[in-house]
């Protein structure tokens, strides 16, 4: 019985019986296992501890893509290629996130977080798991708006270096530009959505001059300790990743890497109580997931 | 090996189909239920179980079921569940195809599945990897060939308890062995 996954409509699925279903399962996990290892050895990425399930959807759309028959050939692969290497990180860099994604989080930043940080003669700002860039490109905008972007620097980071080729490379397509600017005003957004794009008759490319204050850098939560203060930092929809045995880690470092009074955005759905660090955060509005530093 | 999770997957068009079968769930069903579903409106109000609101990492219990919330992948792992923005798949997220991948995963022979009714693709692809991991599947309207489960006079729950009940009794295996 071959081990492999197809999602090819020519190949024959066939359903088995539960033993031999346990016996994929169990010979697919140690060669999962063992080409984790294998990529932290050869290139030091440690995937180790992000959430298998996501990891392994990844890694079975690669599979089909350059067709290979099982993990294991993959595996062989990448030590032997580091390109191979690369276009997993790069494809574990990307994700839809969408501009101003939960507009009522942008709008709280703005009315809550702003009127505080203008009291700042700087401010460093820090977007992690910055994907593509949506966060990064929105928080500028926000910036540019509250006339804040001359006296703000932006760290962005992510666990390889691809997540900044593809947010300097950030083009829209017509449905992703009507959502986009709906969710700018949503999110208080005080001009013309339009302007941030790098040519007015071709609605497509974000403008790269947003990028000006923006400083890539890759870092991984879980194998890197904190390496500046923040006055606002912006982890959204990037702790989900991680496995939940060392969310409490990436927490900590989050709060390491807070001024006292910082603030801290993370995902809708993505939850502080995890982690023992909890106790040190102050949400600012019930049902929102903007945080601030207290502790 | 006895069964560890159920999952429902509620394409666009099976809302009637699912909200039935929902209502006839004991409150005191054994597996924790994970429901991925296209339309907005919700059908877990019917449903006698209590309903866990699915946020990242949300522990899976017995007896509790668990809507996908929108707007996100929901990824099966081992004892709890996971989010994503991995993109949609099918033109779904949540996506049934992606629900039922990660729990062949994760759970493998251990997972049963109930694919209701509808003319949407998303779901029919996951329901094949869930059948090469071993996992038990029903998929409504298609007719099946099992003298233990008897599709075509029982209900969804019927069917689904039958299962349950043949994987103690260590039958399973030939309810399994089936296209």
């Amino acid at each position: 019985m071959a081990l492999s996954l197809e999602q090819d409509t020519n190949v024959d699925f066939t359903a088995v019986t539960a033993s031999e279903g346990r016996n994929r399962k169990e010979i697919e996990d140690i060669e999962f296992s063992n080409l984790l290892e294998g990529i932290y050895q050869r290139y030091g990425f440690d995937l180790r501890e992000l959430e298998t399930s996501f990891l392994r959807r990844r890694i079975r759309g690669l599979l089909q893509r350059e067709n290979l028959p099982s993990i294991s050939a993959l595996q062989e692969k990448i030590l032997r290629q580091p390109k191979s290497v690369d276009a997993l990180m790069s494809n574990l860099c990307s994700f839809e996130i969408g501009l101003f994604r939960d507009p009522e989080f942008y709008l709280a930043v703005r009315q809550r977080c702003i009127p505080l940080l203008k009291t700042y003669p700087s401010l460093r700002i820090w977007v992690v798991g910055c994907s593509e860039g949506d966060e990064i490109y929105s928080i500028a905008m926000l910036l540019r708006e509250e006339g804040l972007s001359e006296k703000s620097k932006i760290y962005a980071t992510d666990i390889h270096q691809s997540a900044w080729e593809l947010t300097q490379e950030r083009f829209l397509d017509d449905v992703e530009f009507d959502s986009a600017r709906a969710r700018y005003q949503q999110s208080g957004g005080t001009g013309d959505f339009t302007r941030y794009f790098a040519n007015r008759s071709d609605l497509k490319r974000l403008d790269a001059s947003l990028l000006e204050n923006v400083v890539f850098g890759q870092h991984n939560l879980i194998t890197d300790q904190s390496f500046n203060e923040f006055h606002l930092i912006l982890c959204r929809n990037h702790l989900i990743h991680f496995k939940r045995s060392i969310h409490h880690r990436a927490v900590q470092v989050l709060r390491n890497s807070l001024v006292v009074l910082g603030f801290l955005g993370i995902g809708e759905k993505e939850t502080l109580k995890w982690s023992q660090q909890e106790k040190c955060f102050e949400a600012l509005q019930p049902n929102l997931k903007l945080y601030r530093r207290t502790l | 090996m006895a069964f560890e999770i159920l999952l429902l997957g509620a394409p666009e068009g099976s809302e009637s189909s699912l909200k039935s079968f929902l209502r006839e769930l004991p409150y005191d069903f054994s597996l924790p239920v994970v429901l991925v579903q296209h339309a907005e409106a919700s059908m877990v109000s019917s449903c006698p179980l209590p309903v866990s609101d699915v946020e990242d990492k949300t522990l899976l219990r017995s007896g509790y079921l668990y809507p996908a919330p929108p707007h996100y992948q929901v990824l099966v792992e081992c004892g709890h569940l996971g989010l994503s923005l991995d993109e949609a798949v099918a033109g779904a997220r949540p996506s049934i195809d992606v629900l039922f991948e990660t729990a062949a995963y994760a759970y493998a022979d251990r997972a049963l599945a109930v694919l209701f009714h509808s003319s949407h693709v998303d779901g029919k692809w996951g329901i094949k990897i869930l059948r090469n991991y071993g996992a038990y599947v029903y998929q409504q309207g298609i007719e099946t060939v099992s003298p233990l489960v008897g599709a075509a006079q029982s209900s969804i729950l019927q069917i689904v308890q039958r299962a349950l009940e043949a994987s103690e009794t260590e039958t399973r295996t030939s309810l399994l062995i089936r296209n």
